[in-house]
Formats: C-alpha cells, sequence, structure tokens
C-alpha cells in the first residue's frame, strides 16, 4: 500500500541525511582528510607527473616567473620549481611520518612501562624529563656536525624531542585505565600481564596516541623546514620545502615565487595534518563531539 | 570424613601501609562456605568486606597493601602458599569473582565474545573458535538471546542488567567451586536485581558452586544466603544461620543494621504512626588508630567501660549462632520489630 511504496524512499531519505549530518558535524576531518590525500597523491605521483627533473639545472631560464613552461616559476640555476615543490613534500611526508611512528611506538612502550611498573615510573620520567629540555633544533645541530647529515639524522633529531611528550601523555592516560575495574576483573580471572597490557590497557590509550601522532606529524613536517632552511638539516641536494625556501630567501626580493610555493604546500600540508587530528579526535571522543 | 568446605578463610589479616600510619583492614577474619552454600557477608562501606574477599585471590596491590596473616584454603589447599602463576590458574578457573559495577567491569574497546572467550583461552585450553562457540553456549546459560550477535557487540551496547549477565557467564564458564559476588545488584535496578539474584540462585543449583555474597542489603542476604557473617572495621562481629539473624540478632550493630532497613524495620508503631528508620550514630572508626576494646563501642548505645577497655571475644550463644559483644542479645530485640 502507501505505506510500503513510501518505505525505499524515506529508507533512501534518512541514509542521505545521515550522511549530510556526518559530512556537517565531522567537517574538518572531511576536509582536512581531503587535503591531505590530495597532496599525499601529489608527492606520491610527483615522477609521473611532475615536468621536469627536480635537480637538472637550466641556466637558460634562470629566475623565470611561472609560465606556462614551468607553472611555479625557476629558481636562479633555472630548475623547476614545481618539479622540485613535489618531490619535496615526498622527503616532508616521509620525514613527518616516520617521526609520528617512531616517536609513538617508543613513546608508548616508555609510558606504558612507566605506568604499570611503578619501580620503573620515577626513573623513567626524569630521563623523559631531561629529554623534554632539549630543544630539537639545537639537537639536530648538535647530530649534524657529529655525524654525515641525512635524512635519518633529521628524523631521529626531531623523535627525540617528541618521545618524551607521547610517553608522558600514555603513562598519564595507563594510570587512569589500570585502576578501572574492568582491568582488575581481567586480572581476577588469572590474564597474565603482557596480554593484560596488550589487549586490554593499550587498546584503551590509542585514541590519545593517535591524535597525538597527528600533531607530532603537523610539527615534523614544519621542523624539518625549519632544519632545512637552517642548512642543518636534510643535505641540500636533496629538494626537500625547507632547502627550496633556504635557497631561495637570497633572491626572495627578485623571485618571490621560489620561496613562495614550497611555502604555501608546507602550510597546507600542516594545516591538513592539524584539522585531520582535530576531527580524528572528535570522532573518537563521542563524549566531546555530542555536545556541539 | 567430612571433605574440607570449598573456601575457609582463616584469620586473615591484611594491612595497608598509609601515610597516617598502618591500616587494618581486615583483622583475623574467618569464614568458611560450603559447596552448594551462600554466605553472606555484611557490613557497612569500608568494613573490610570486599578487602576479605579480594586478598582471597591475592588481587590486593601490594604496595600499599599486604597480606598479614592467616590462611585462605581452597578444598583444604592453602592460596597463600601458592607461587604467582600457580594463583593465576585459580583465578578464574576454581574461583571467580563479579564486581560491583557491571559498567566499569567490561571493557570498552572489546568486544562481549572477546572477553567471554578469553577465560575458556586461558583455562581450558581452548581455540579461539573453540572458546568462541563456548561464549555462546555461556550466554544461553545466562538468558541472553541472540548469541551469535551478541558476542559481535561492545559492552556500550548492552544494559546494565545484560552487562552483569555477562559478567556471571565470564565467571561461570570455568565451573569454579566459588564464586565471589562483590554487590553483584547495587548498581541495577530494583526489577533486574531480582533477575540477577534467581539467575544465580539458579546457576548454583546446576553447578554446586559455593557463593559468598558480599552486601550491604540485607534484603539480597535475605533471600540469597543461607548463613550470614557481619563484619564491623575489619572484624568479624556475629556470624548466624540467616533465620536466627534476623528474629534475634545478638549484636548491638547487627540490630542497628535491621532498624536501619526499610524492609526489615516495619514501618508503623501500635497507634498507627509511622517510625522513622533509625541510623546508627557515628561512623566507623579509623583504621589506623582503632578504638582498644570493643571497634563498635564509640557507637553502641549499651557501651560501658569494660567495652571501651577490653575486645570481647567470639562466642558461640547459640548453637551456630556466634557473636563478639559483651552484651549479646540485651538490644532490645522489640525497638525495631515495634
Amino acid at each position: 500500500m502507501s505505506g510500503a511504496a513510501a518505505a525505499p524512499t524515506e529508507l533512501a531519505f534518512s541514509r542521505r541525511r545521515r550522511r549530510l549530518r556526518f559530512a556537517s558535524r565531522h567537517l574538518t576531518i572531511l576536509v582536512g582528510g581531503t587535503l591531505l590525500v590530495l597532496l599525499i597523491a601529489l608527492a606520491l605521483a610527483a615522477p609521473a607527473i611532475t615536468p621536469y627533473d627536480p635537480i637538472a639545472l637550466d641556466v637558460t631560464h634562470r629566475l623565470r616567473p611561472p609560465n606556462a613552461q614551468h607553472w611555479f616559476g625557476t629558481d636562479n640555476y633555472g630548475r623547476d620549481i614545481l618539479s622540485r615543490t613535489l618531490y619535496g613534500g615526498r622527503i616532508s611526508l616521509f620525514v613527518g611520518i616516520a617521526a609520528a611512528l617512531a616517536s609513538s611506538v617508543t613513546g608508548t612502550a616508555i609510558g606504558l612501562a612507566a605506568g604499570v611498573f611503578r619501580w620503573a615510573d620515577a626513573a623513567l620520567m626524569r630521563v623523559m624529563d631531561g629529554l623534554m629540555a632539549i630543544p630539537s633544533i639545537l639537537l639536530a645541530v648538535a647530530m649534524m656536525t657529529l655525524v654525515r647529515p641525512g635524512v635519518l639524522i633529521v628524523i631521529v633529531a626531531i623523535t627525540i624531542p617528541e618521545v618524551p611528550r607521547v610517553a608522558r601523555l600514555v603513562r598519564s592516560v595507563v594510570l587512569v585505565i589500570r585502576e578501572q575495574t574492568y582491568v582488575q576483573a581481567a586480572t581476577s580471572i588469572g590474564t597474565r600481564l603482557p596480554r593484560l597490557l596488550l589487549h586490554h590497557i593499550l587498546p584503551n590509550t590509542l585514541t590519545p596516541i593517535i591524535v597525538q601522532a597527528t600533531y607530532v606529524c603537523a610539527s615534523a613536517v614544519l621542523l624539518e623546514a625549519y632544519l632545512g632552511f637552517l642548512g642543518v638539516g636534510i643535505p641540500p641536494e636533496i629538494p626537500s620545502w625547507g632547502n627550496i625556501i633556504s635557497d631561495g630567501r637570497t633572491y626572495v626580493q627578485l623571485a618571490i615565487w621560489i620561496v613562495l610555493f614550497p611555502g604555501a604546500f608546507l602550510g597546507l600540508m600542516v594545516v591538513a595534518i592539524n584539522m585531520l587530528g582535530d576531527g580524528v579526535r572528535d570522532l573518537l571522543d563521542q563524549r566531546l563531539a555530542s555536545r556541539f | 570424613m567430612n571433605a574440607p568446605p570449598a573456601l575457609e578463610i582463616q584469620d586473615l589479616t591484611t594491612c595497608f601501609d598509609t601515610h597516617d600510619g598502618v591500616a587494618v583492614a581486615v583483622d583475623g577474619m574467618s569464614y568458611s562456605v560450603g559447596r552448594q552454600e551462600t554466605l553472606g557477608i555484611v557490613g557497612e562501606s569500608g568494613c573490610g568486606k570486599s578487602v576479605t574477599a579480594l586478598s582471597a585471590l591475592r588481587l590486593i596491590p601490594t604496595p600499599p597493601g599486604r597480606i598479614a596473616g592467616g590462611r585462605v584454603l581452597l578444598e583444604g589447599r592453602d592460596l597463600l602458599r601458592l607461587s604467582e602463576a600457580e594463583m593465576r590458574q585459580v583465578r578464574g578457573n576454581a574461583i571467580s569473582m563479579i564486581f560491583q559495577d557491571p559498567m566499569t567491569s567490561l571493557n570498552p574497546v572489546l568486544t562481549i565474545g572477546q572477553q567471554i572467550a578469553e577465560i575458556g583461552m586461558l583455562h581450558q585450553g581452548l581455540s579461539r573458535k573453540a572458546a568462541l562457540d563456548r561464549a555462546a553456549e555461556m550466554l544461553r546459560t545466562v538468558h541472553i538471546a541472540d548469541q551469535r550477535r551478541r558476542l559481535e557487540e561492545y559492552p556500550h551496547q548492552l544494559s546494565g542488567g545484560m552487562r552483569q549477565r555477562v559478567m556471571i557467564a565470564i565467571a561461570l564458564t570455568c565451573m569454579p567451586k566459588v564464586l565471589i559476588a562483590d554487590e553483584p545488584t547495587t548498581a541495577l535496578d530494583v526489577t533486574i536485581q531480582a533477575q540477577i539474584l534467581d539467575l544465580l540462585n539458579e546457576l548454583q543449583e546446576k553447578t554446586g558452586t559455593a557463593i559468598v555474597m558480599i552486601t550491604h542489603d540485607l534484603a539480597v542476604v535475605s533471600e540469597m544466603a543461607q548463613r550470614v557473617v557481619v563484619m564491623y572495621a575489619g572484624q568479624k562481629i556475629e556470624e548466624a544461620p540467616v533465620d536466627a539473624l534476623f528474629e534475634a540478632p545478638l549484636h548491638p550493630y547487627t540490630c542497628g543494621l535491621l532498624a536501619a532497613s526499610p524492609r526489615f524495620a516495619e514501618g508503623r508503631a501500635e497507634d498507627g504512626r509511622r517510625v522513622p528508620l533509625a541510623e546508627i550514630p557515628g561512623t566507623v572508626p579509623r583504621l589506623t588508630a582503632p578504638p582498644p576494646g570493643c571497634r563498635f563501642a564509640p557507637r553502641c548505645p549499651l557501651a560501658e567501660d569494660r567495652c571501651r577497655a577490653e575486645r570481647p571475644a567470639l562466642s558461640e550463644h547459640r548453637p551456630g549462632h556466634w557473636a563478639a559483644c559483651w552484651h549479646a542479645g540485651e538490644m532490645p530485640v522489640a525497638a525495631h520489630h515495634a
């Protein structure tokens, strides 16, 4: 009858409305996520889509403003800024994700240990406090003078000062979780400590870890650029965003596009990651999200 | 020869080292519970009911807590002498525990199936699949319909009563000899309470499990237990068969408890006026510095100098009815049956 006929349309309607509601409620995640996916796609596809070799010199076309051949212009050696910017994205992303992963894994392990083994807590946390006091730029400069500069060293230099932040966060969550009845209940059925840690406690700490990891990723991208700009980051022959901007700063009055485009990409990337992080936090923390 | 009781606690003492000194949370506690029997443990919050139970399972966080003395015999075997690895074999297998708040005793990030299956995998050496089959079977036992779907669900998708049923399913998976139920119905509303108690009774008949029912709700005790132990400030002050306790309580504290609970203090005087519920004046003494004599003396209407100076020993006043009081049975019973 009429009810039966109306049902499918109503269903489709409500489904569409649900999607719309999700989209409006999680606008940050949508915008940030889309932007980030786009930037990642551009970076990954760089070898296929860039019109020029990012390190090929072309002295006849030095310092050209953006035009049909060179969309983002060229630098003082005639290198194509578009190609260099997209290739630079690969380095930035790699550094960002690697630093986020490394600091999350190490920090989580240390935080779990400090939260569960009370005898290790004081010692571990004082070491963490010590590490927190070292500015990453200083650490990077020191490490660059000690060892041959490279991508790995930059990642390590960015990771070390971030580890204590993650460790502190995880420790504080673990201190709450370990007192929950369900942890006691798990113990009361004879669960062993390793399983208790990995199966019962760790999954409850994942939300803040994921959120923290996105912030670490964003700040690592930025930090890589600082280090490149200061000349203590990735070796200058590799086109990272920091290096491109650093190269271009001498010509900023003549050729602003050299710093403008990688700078804009850097900004977009950081904004996208942060928006995604905020969105993920809202999505995972339903109590917070429902208030808005 | 008589078989040893399912669980026997002898002279158990548990202390907590605090900044204010040593708090003796459980002081020379003894009780035993036999197969198929339900023992009720009643007392105010903080009197050591739960600590006694947690001590029996050796789940007291150390430090600050420690078991200072006594024995915990599970069918004659002293649990306090076992290694930690042996103890893990006991927990959940021979003794299980149900906690007060079903809202917080299930892990929010694991499915119901994972949480029930865990115990089968731990103690019965079942594969994941077999453990899940067993979990579904246990859900049927605790009267949860649509078991396969429930196994996939997370705790927040279940109501409080359902969650307590799941906790019971977990606790009974290994057919334990002893089930310790720590205020299993306190967090539930009244109709659900009755269902959960019925379920526990029914399952006890099926499995023969001994139940230690910890509660501050005398109504729960009167429905479930055959014998009752009354605790005050870490000590046992009265123990009796359930009918004897409700009809002729010996200890003034027990009389006070009965007079303070709506169901047992029948609410009307002879002229039809409502009799207000009696409260027990004062609060539980600090466990770091308990009174030297009877611990209830500061709040007891019958207290005299002797009570304040000398601690009364537990003695059998009627067959099976023990009390630790210099004035046992002197409290006018009429006061709470008026």
